[in-house]
């Protein structure tokens, strides 16, 4: 255990050193955050209103608050002018950003006229459409107001299985894309670290040497629980920087107040996670331990990889039809159920044989892919120059 | 109790019989020398005697029992195909290697310094291995086996590359490792360095051991009917003598099956036209002895059986 131990944090701590794992945990978010940050900054100064002028000559909201809106301050200051041409010269002298001026035939034809050198942003059209809307029902009875705030009142039903949700929790509906990205962001960069590791300690002839004091499946055991660490620890990164990110986008954030996960659905997911994880990354440990170069083996993993990736190009299909047949043989596939339930778990109500039989399907693997590893790692260890070839890995399989 | 016992011990790989009916005992406190051409099974048995091979036939005991995972923490091993982490920094990497055979990380730290201080590489302790000479990797590469002072220490040809310098710091080491009492089992093409250090060895040919026991008896076995002296007369002509050629250490006299070194001795000193300086039983350098045993040319007359002895005997 103690060797183990050693093996795993002696991984960790070479792994989170190095350059790519830096950039890839720090660097490319924080770009990516930066990127964000400046498209909204040009996106909001390029058509922003600092202040608006009203003029109202149909003196219908004459009394109307231009300071409150649905109880909240207006987001843009808007300036009451008595008259049109006192308006125009704010404008001119660049005191306002624009001119609304509600015509005198406003309550028969809706005339409003927009005086302003471009068009008028979205949010300044929202925030004048609300002060006028809020005068317009201001007279009409509580139940007429509601119900003209939401004239459409929706159920939100998972496809296929007909699972209400609620309205303000249609987050949940992104978390299969959301998870299943993840679990292949993570479980591939991780399973290549291993890849590379096995490969690299063959290619610099250590390997040898722990084989004399390690057995092959404490080398193991130590290299996929110190991987699996610095992968976790890159998911943890992108996690905070996410929220970090959303954290700071209003509309983002009430959506993820709203968003609530059952904990026994996360308990699966993160089985589905982990065992998936443990599959892919023994399989990679496989081709590492059997592979001459950390080159060769990347071309070997590429098959594997497609059949990881294949419910997650079909996603849209299973989300469609979380139940079909495709989707249900997908859960039942090893290679495939992990992205496959990962989709399917927030959105489907899966029949508890499915994922009873999913989860012990993936789980035995997950175990025999490790000791496939151990043995492979046994015979090809000294194997200097020249790979194992797939009839010698499936020879050790069965020896 | 044997340090390594190896009884009647055969590996194949596929076809090719790589160990054949292999048995020999490495005893605590000796340097026991693994002799052999290219190709004629030691590394394979090495790796058997460190479970990284299996043997198809016989037992092999280190310790007196299996290689547990306790027994491993108590072998070093230099291997044939050498091999360190080429990207840390050296001292790091004997410390973490240390640490995987047992010691805390602050005895690894004290013993990595220690021994770096002792091969000259102190000041390069921060380096990484592929920044140093091949020498210097030769010598961190020894101490990832030293390290942890383990009571059986196995090393394939552990002056390669070593200076004269270096090659008897390493020799010091290995001494000193047999004087606390440890096991040593070096393999190497080095005849001299076996001479030198070891008190027994066995010399292995196409899988077999086709020597095995003391070195001096061994050498003795290997022994022509000859005698070399040095000094004057006419030796060529003496009675028993069919040939006589000039070597670098004198003239080799080859005596026919009737007569002994001692008949030419008493000879010599009868007679009063020779005078002689030096008189020595001729015996064969091991160098001559694994070229005779690995090419299969009889240049060397041999006294005893080729058979392997057992131990002890």
């Amino acid at each position: 255990m103690r060797e183990i131990g050693l093996i795993a944090w002696q991984e960790y701590r070479r792994h989170v050193r190095r350059k790519g794992f830096i950039w890839t945990a720090v660097g490319v978010p924080l770009l990516l955050m930066l990127g964000g940050a400046v498209l909204v900054q040009v996106l909001t100064t390029s058509n922003a209103e600092t202040k608006l002028g009203f003029v109202d000559q149909s003196t219908r909201f004459a009394t109307t608050d231009l300071t409150q809106v649905a109880g909240r301050p207006v987001a843009i200051p808007v300036v009451r002018f008595a008259a049109e041409a006192a308006a125009r010269h704010a404008l001119a002298v660049q005191q306002i950003s624009a001119i609304v001026i509600v015509r005198a035939s406003y309550l028969t034809n809706g005339a409003v006229a927009v005086i302003a050198p471009r068009a008028l942003s979205d949010r300044a059209a929202g925030e004048v459409q609300a002060i006028l809307r809020q005068t317009l029902v201001a007279t009409l009875p509580t139940a007429t107001q509601a119900t003209l705030d939401r004239p459409l009142s929706l159920q939100l039903r998972t496809f296929g299985t007909n699972r209400v949700i609620d309205a303000n929790n249609y987050l949940l509906f992104l978390l299969p894309y959301l998870l299943a990205l993840l679990f292949l962001m993570t479980t591939f960069t991780t399973s290549g670290y291993l890849l590379q590791a096995l490969a690299d300690e063959k290619e610099d002839r250590i390997i040898e040497i722990l084989a004399t004091t390690l057995s092959p499946n404490q080398m193991m055991a130590g290299k996929i629980t110190g991987l699996s660490a610095v992968g976790l620890t890159q998911m943890l990164a992108w996690i905070a920087w996410a929220i970090a990110a959303l954290a700071v986008l209003a509309p983002v954030r009430r959506l993820l107040a709203n968003l609530h996960v059952p904990w026994s659905m996360l308990l699966l997911a993160a089985l589905f996670f982990l065992l998936g994880y443990l599959m892919v990354a023994a399989l990679y440990a496989t081709i590492g331990a059997a592979v001459t170069t950390p080159q060769e083996g990347q071309q070997f993993a590429g098959p594997i990889s497609l059949i990881v990736v294949i419910p997650y190009i079909l996603v849209i299909a299973i989300v469609a039809q979380p139940n079909s047949l495709l989707a249900v043989g997908l859960s039942l596939f090893p290679l495939t159920a992990p992205i496959t339930m990962l989709i399917r778990l927030p959105i489907a109500t899966i029949p508890v044989w499915q994922t009873l039989l999913s989860l012990l399907l993936v789980a035995a693997a997950a175990a025999g892919a490790i000791r496939l590893a151990a043995s492979v790692m046994r015979r090809g260890m000294l194997r200097f120059g020249k790979r194992l070839s797939l009839r010698e890995i499936l020879r050790v399989r069965s020896a | 109790m044997s340090m390594v016992a190896v009884e009647e011990v055969s590996k194949h790989f596929g076809p090719t019989l790589a160990v054949d009916n292999v048995s020999f005992a490495v005893e605590p406190g000796e340097i026991f020398g693994l002799l052999g051409p290219n190709g004629a099974g030691k590394t394979t048995t090495i790796r058997m005697i460190l479970d990284i091979f299996k043997p198809d036939h016989g037992r092999i005991a280190v310790f007196g029992g299996p290689l547990t995972a306790a027994a491993r923490q108590r072998i070093g091993y230099l291997p044939e195909e050498r091999g360190l982490y080429k990207h840390m920094p050296i001292g790091e990497c004997l410390t973490y290697l240390a640490t995987l055979k047992g010691l805390s990380k602050a005895d690894a730290a004290r013993r990595a310094t220690a021994y770096l201080e002792r091969v000259g590489l102190a000041d390069v302790s921060k380096k990484k291995v592929n920044e140093l000479s091949k020498g210097m990797q030769q010598k961190v590469q020894l101490g990832v086996a030293l390290l942890h002072s383990p009571d059986l220490l196995i090393i394939d040809e552990p002056f390669y590359g070593l200076d004269p310098v270096n090659t008897r710091l390493v020799k010091e080491m290995l001494c000193d490792a047999r004087d606390r009492g440890a096991a040593i089992i070096m393999s190497t093409h080095q005849m001299d360095r076996v001479e030198e250090l070891c008190q027994r060895m066995c010399m292995f040919n196409q899988g077999r051991i086709v020597l095995y026991g003391e070195v001096s008896t061994v050498r003795h076995d290997f022994a022509p009917n000859a005698v070399v002296v040095t000094g004057s007369g006419p030796f060529g002509t003496l009675p028993g003598v069919e040939r006589a050629e000039q070597t670098a250490q004198g003239l080799e006299l080859w005596l026919d099956a009737a007569t002994d070194p001692h008949t030419i001795l008493r000879l010599i000193a009868t007679r009063p036209e020779f005078t002689v300086e030096r008189f020595a039983i001729a015996t064969p350098s091991l160098d001559d002895i694994f070229i005779a045993v690995a090419t299969g040319h009889a240049q060397i007359e041999r006294r005893a059986s080729p058979e392997p002895t057992p131990v002890g005997a």
